[in-house]
């Protein structure tokens, strides 16, 4: 087989001029050390939006991405990162890896519920795993694991988190250090095959 | 220079201004489009284009997906996707995908994907195609040889294996 000559114009944009999140220029709220910090956190509730769905009918890959990356960003302001921690401070989180399971279909306009665990941190680095579900059927339909390295933007390099935030990651983590371990974190893709016996 | 040549590119295009963040760099949700673009062309490769999901009533979904995200890429930069297949069976596809811009040799971010054919009648699991199977079996021959790429088969963890 050879690649097509002229592949196919897939550039159409999922939204106009540049990707704006759903909580861009909300300021991240006071940090509150006397609240609980719920395990899993459950920080965005999306519905299934009618340019997520693929020609299979269902959302598709990227959109699934798409969500767990809006339900990072709020979490990045649960924390207290926002666009003055970014532009004043200089400093931000990057995505270094991801990786997705995606389990079951979402039809357009499903209500999902999305959860946050923080399965992992460091001083510059926190590893995340989301959970999708079905909000009325309580169904999982993907997860996505995802290590994020904190960043000097400036200089351009890995960079320690600042006391406070480090402390806001390192009280959730402790939250969460009770929570079971995902079936699908820490995976490996690869054909399985049966042992011949 | 035979690894090159028996990688395919099945996807060329620009870093759209609607796939950029606040600062013009190609967002992380948005390398998985450019990826599943990507093997939809691949897949297209083998058939299973709008008429050929028709006709056998299978189409490709991908169960599990893994990116390394290695250089950032600004709005308008031309780029392109280069395949190589690590592994098939009946019904599964285990591919690679790396993105460079246009021509060049440095990797900016690579995918690991591992898709399934469906019988879009349950949908359930099916192997592929008759039309299908022969095509995708040529590719994973032509591939066995290469060697295993970098950041294939990696997990996430902390700190990181060495």
């Amino acid at each position: 087989m050879s690649s097509p000559a002229r592949p196919p114009d897939r550039s159409q944009p999922l939204r106009p001029l540049r990707v704006r999140t759903p909580l861009e220029n909300t300021p991240a709220g006071p940090w509150n050390p006397d609240a609980a910090i719920a395990a899993p956190l459950c920080l965005h509730a999306p519905r299934v939006q009618p340019e997520w769905v693929d020609y299979n009918g269902h959302m598709s890959e990227s959109c699934f991405l798409l969500a767990f990356g809006d339900s990072a960003d709020a979490f990045f302001r649960f924390l207290g990162i926002d666009e003055r921690y970014r532009d004043l401070r200089g400093l931000s989180f990057y995505t270094v890896q991801t990786h997705l399971h995606n389990l079951q279909e979402a039809a357009e306009g499903a209500p999902l519920r999305l959860t946050l665990q923080l399965l992992d941190a460091d001083d510059k680095r926190m590893h995340l795993f989301h959970s999708m579900f079905h909000a009325s059927s309580g169904e999982l339909l993907a997860t996505g694991e995802q290590m994020l390295v904190h960043v000097d933007t400036r200089a351009g390099r890995a960079a320690a988190m600042p006391a406070d935030i480090h402390d806001h990651v390192h009280a959730v983590l402790a939250a969460h250090a009770a929570l079971p371990r995902p079936p699908q974190a820490g995976a490996a893709i690869g054909i399985r095959r049966r042992q011949a016996t | 220079m035979t690894e090159p040549a028996a990688l395919l590119t099945p996807w060329r295009g620009t870093v759209l201004p609607a796939w950029t963040d606040y600062n013009g760099h190609l967002r992380d949700a948005h390398y998985m489009i450019v990826f599943s673009n990507a093997t939809d062309c691949l897949i297209e490769g083998f058939g299973l284009d709008e008429a050929g999901r028709k006709a056998t009533g299978h189409s490709i979904f991908t169960l599990e997906s893994h990116i390394n995200y290695l250089l950032e890429v600004k709005e308008g930069t031309p780029i392109e996707v280069r395949t190589q297949v690590l592994g098939a069976d009946t019904k599964r596809l285990n591919i690679y995908h790396t993105l460079h811009v246009a021509g060049a040799q440095d990797t900016l971010a690579a995918n690991q994907q591992m898709l399934l054919n469906v019988d879009m009648s349950g949908p359930r699991a099916a192997p592929f195609a008759p039309s299908v199977l022969p095509r995708v079996q040529a590719l994973a021959e032509r591939h066995r040889g290469l060697p295993t790429p970098k950041y294939a088969g990696r997990s996430i963890s902390l700190p990181a294996p060495r």
